[in-house]
């Protein structure tokens, strides 16, 4: 029981805040139409929280992911806006989108090949990124917020799946846990409770508002590649391996550099990813956009279980954490607290939340 | 009276018993050996006397002097008079001697750090250990013996009466050694209860009043050293009769037909700390043979190997290696697991370990990594086969995804043997293979490791176990400040000879 209680808190905590936020709100967090706001308000921070769980597990940081963000998203919008390509229809926006992901993960190409090339602190470098990338898409944009784009753009963030598609995702996903859970068998069933939980909760109502929100399937596409990568490759064993020992690692031959160098690589197509989905739910591109987003991606991993020293966590966890962050942020707009307070609020609880789950790994 | 007092002390760790009604008694004036094989619960034991695991999380009652106590910190138990030398040092390295010996206990005067007086009660205290270095030395400058001579000091200066030292000769020289067994002989004298830990039979009945030995948990003997001699000590300890240390060398397997697996060839390597070098080595090692290396520590043993294999950059090494038969210079230890040759490094938790790994993760992790950056695994295939390998090497464990550090020392020893043996090499260099290994563990180590010479692989070991060396080796390479100051066949092994190589080209003191 108390380890049951152990391996599921992050679970617990979210359902917990859900039941309160549900009370709180008299039932309006539980309307369809608001879990289906809140999945995609969870979205990109949870494709930039899954890249990020893979540079924690290494033991590295990215500070410059919102920076980066922000980039792609001037790239698309002055490839959109100023060159004209808003006129090219679906060819143009494509071009646009995958230019930004180029750029995200060229980006992340220069991170990489700093922090594992020259061995500088991943925090440094990440550090000087984020305000270089932020200083580039000031340049290019001339500081000020690029619009309109093409009305291409427009679905990948608000529309969804008609509801056919979204039973037969919906049983896809289920029945894929279901079955990996019983094959694995590592895991009891009494394990998957909780994501079923959530997953049949976010089911409903998608299933009674307007079905299932294609930013939601960016998300479980980007986390679940992810959640294969780290825990059926050679890839994601080195992962692990580097963040738990690198010396260890080193002498298990384990290629260190180009293990770290491919991390940064892929948070910053991932960064890309998100620049692209930001600007489409905004229909537009802001220099500005995408400050905090780093921190926000390290809350939900870290809140998820995974630590920071690296070695030891999963994409599952962040997840729950992202879910848990955009949960706090949803239900305190609903109550109607004001901003400034949901900060310090916020705070709080992510400090809250990682305290109890640590004070209760040094017990174990 | 004793000074302290334990009785019916037991302690669980979830569903494991770690202690089960332990009573122990500490005199003034004299030394108990406290022995039994890694995971017997000496540590668990230690952590309660010295306030780690608090008041409440145990049960059963500590009487000091007669009273009933129990601590709720570490600090308590300081208080108290029971002072512990841990086997890893905790001491600050950019700090003088004299203030890692008072820190949190600084002299003051007025508020302030009184520094004349902290430097002279610091060398009062340095005279009593009998060390010769000055208090304004820094921590960092110092051997492990002398850091382990301020660690008493401190201890003293705290009033201890009671004095823990956890294998404290573990990384010592024996001149070291030889200086902290004067000191510990002088402080029973003053009537201090001491504890001593250790595997090393030779230190326990040099030192040893009286012998209390731990087994899964329970105090299974206790007795003055005298009544109990080394085999029974040892059948004790494992649970059953070991008669011998070490089992037979097999003979004639040294394939001198063929090509030797691994040449060197006047290898020099750019010293670590960066001055100097360490070599020339040259040596050849055939297939069916085990090379021992011995040398104290600093002596560049471990350094040339490491280097040799890619653990520094190819520029800083110089001379010719040459591995079936191939020019060998490889830019990482990564080239050498792909091709067949790999070490295993001194320290455990430092070199090998994955600590919050399974035990799956942790073997396959060489031959996996030494693959394609990215494959996709067989879950069950890799499991089956961790299991496997885990099984020949005879790994006490429930399943392969439980971490490693639920095991021994001995058994995580096996572990990381397995994760060599996974990439099935040639060539094995084993540093320190049973450095924090039980007896019967290590029994079963050196029995792998002649199974490897008749399955034809080449061994290097490097070893500061001078008996489990000749017990190994078929010739001893010992190197000395950083040169090979001789080779000896196995027919002329003593530990004499090697002792003499090992300080002969010495030109400088400990």
């Amino acid at each position: 029981m108390v380890s049951f209680l152990k391996k599921n808190g992050v679970w617990i905590g979210f359902l917990l805040l859900v039941v309160l936020i549900s009370i709180a709100t008299e039932g309006s967090f539980l309307s369809a139409r608001n879990l289906t706001n809140l999945l995609r308000q969870a979205s990109i921070n949870g494709i930039l929280a899954a890249g990020m769980t893979i540079i924690i597990l290494t033991g590295g940081i990215d500070l410059s992911i919102g920076s980066v963000v922000a980039l792609c998203g001037i790239v698309i919008g002055v490839t959109q806006v100023n060159m004209g390509w808003a006129n090219l229809g679906v060819m143009g926006a494509f071009a646009s989108a995958g230019l930004a992901v180029v750029a995200g993960i060229l980006l992340g190409v220069v991170n990489g090949a700093l922090i594992s090339g020259l061995r500088i602190a991943p925090f440094v470098i990440s550090l000087g990124m984020m305000v270089i990338a932020r200083g580039l898409a000031l340049i290019f944009s001339g500081g000020a917020s690029l619009a309109p784009m093409s009305s291409d753009f427009s679905p990948v963030a608000n529309a969804s799946l008609p509801m056919i598609p979204t039973a037969v995702v919906i049983a896809l996903i289920c029945g894929g846990f279901i079955l990996y859970v019983i094959r694995s068998r590592k895991e009891g069933l009494l394990d998957a409770l909780f994501p079923l939980l959530t997953f049949g909760l976010f089911s409903y109502a998608f299933l009674f508002y307007q079905g299932f929100p294609i930013l939601g399937l960016f998300l479980l596409a980007v986390m679940g590649t992810i959640g294969f990568v780290l825990m059926n490759t050679t890839f994601g064993r080195s992962i692990y391996a580097l963040g738990s020992n690198e010396r260890a690692a080193f002498w298990a031959g384990v290629p260190v550099r180009k293990v770290t160098f491919f991390a940064y690589v892929i948070m910053g197509a991932l960064s890309g990813l998100a620049g692209v989905l930001l600007t489409a739910r905004l229909n537009g591109a802001d220099p500005n956009a995408g400050q905090l987003f780093e921190l926000d991606a390290i809350a939900a991993v870290v809140i998820g279980g995974t630590s920071l020293k690296g070695g030891q966590g999963g994409v599952l966890g962040t997840f729950v954490g992202a879910l848990t962050i955009a949960t706090l942020n949803n239900g305190m707009d609903l109550l109607g607290v004001p901003s400034f307070y949901q900060m310090v609020l916020k705070g709080v609880i992510i400090v809250l939340a990682v305290g109890l789950d640590r004070g209760q790994r040094t017990e174990a | 009276m004793p000074v302290i007092e334990l009785k019916n002390i037991s302690k669980r760790f979830g569903g494991v018993r770690a202690l089960t009604d332990v009573n122990l008694s500490l005199q003034p004036g004299k030394v108990l050996a406290l022995v039994g094989e890694n995971g017997a619960g000496k540590s668990t034991l230690m952590k309660i006397l010295s306030g780690v695991i608090r008041e409440g999380d145990y049960e059963g009652q500590i009487f000091i002097d007669g009273k009933e106590s129990a601590f709720r910190s570490p600090a308590e138990a300081d208080e108290a008079g029971i002072a512990i030398i841990h086997q890893e040092l905790a001491s600050f390295a950019p700090l003088s001697v004299a203030e890692n010996i008072f820190l949190g206990h600084w002299p003051t005067k007025g508020g302030f750090v009184d520094w004349k007086k902290m430097e002279h009660d610091a060398l009062h205290w340095l005279k009593q250990v009998g060390a010769d270095f000055s208090p304004t030395t820094k921590m960092a400058e110092l051997s492990t013996g002398s850091r382990q001579m301020v660690e008493i000091a401190k201890a003293l200066s705290r009033n201890a009466t009671t004095l823990i030292l956890d294998e404290p000769t573990s990384s010592l020289t024996p001149g070291e050694t030889t200086k902290l067994f004067a000191v510990i002989r002088d402080l029973r004298s003053k009537g201090t209860a001491l504890v001593y830990i250790s595997h090393k039979m030779e230190e326990i009945y040099a030192l040893a009043d009286t012998v209390a030995i731990l087994r899964d948990g329970s105090c299974v003997h206790q007795s003055k050293a005298s009544e109990i001699d080394e085999a029974k000590l040892i059948a004790t300890m494992v649970g059953r009769p070991l008669d011998r240390l070490f089992p037979d060398k097999p003979q004639g397997l040294i394939d001198h037909a063929s090509a030797p697996l691994l040449q060197a060839r006047g290898l020099k390597v750019r010293a670590l700390s960066g001055r100097g070098e360490i070599g020339p080595l040259s040596f050849e090692l055939r297939r069916g043979e085990i090379l021992g290396f011995a040398g104290l520590l600093g002596s560049g043993r471990s350094e040339i190997f490491e280097a040799m294999l890619g653990g520094t950059a190819r520029s800083d090494r110089d001379g010719e290696v040459i591995f079936k038969g191939q020019r060998f210079k490889p830019a990482s230890p990564r080239e050498g697991l792909r091709e067949g040759i790999g070490m295993i490094g001194e320290e455990r938790k430092r070199d090998s370990l994955f600590v919050q790994r399974s035990l799956e993760e942790n073997v396959s992790i060489a031959r996996l990594a030494s693959g394609p950056l990215l494959s996709v695994l067989k879950r069950k295939q890799e499991t089956a086969q961790a299991k496997k390998r885990l099984e020949e090497l005879r790994t006490r464990f429930h399943v392969t995804d439980q971490k490693i550090s639920d095991l021994s020392g001995g058994n995580q020893q096996k572990v990381i043997f397995g994760r060599l043996l996974e990439i099935a090499p040639d060539v094995l260099i084993l540093d320190e293979p049973t450095r924090g290994v039980d007896v019967g563990a290590k029994y079963e180590i050196y029995q792998m490791i002649f199974e490897l010479t008749k399955a034809g692989k080449g061994l290097i070991v490097i070893s500061s176990d001078l008996p489990e060396l000749m017990a190994l080796s078929d010739r001893i390479v010992v190197m000395s400040a950083k040169r090979v100051s001789g080779e000896i066949p196995r027919a002329q092994f003593s530990q004499e000879r090697v002792m003499e190589l090992a300080v002969g080209g010495r030109t400088r003191g400990v």
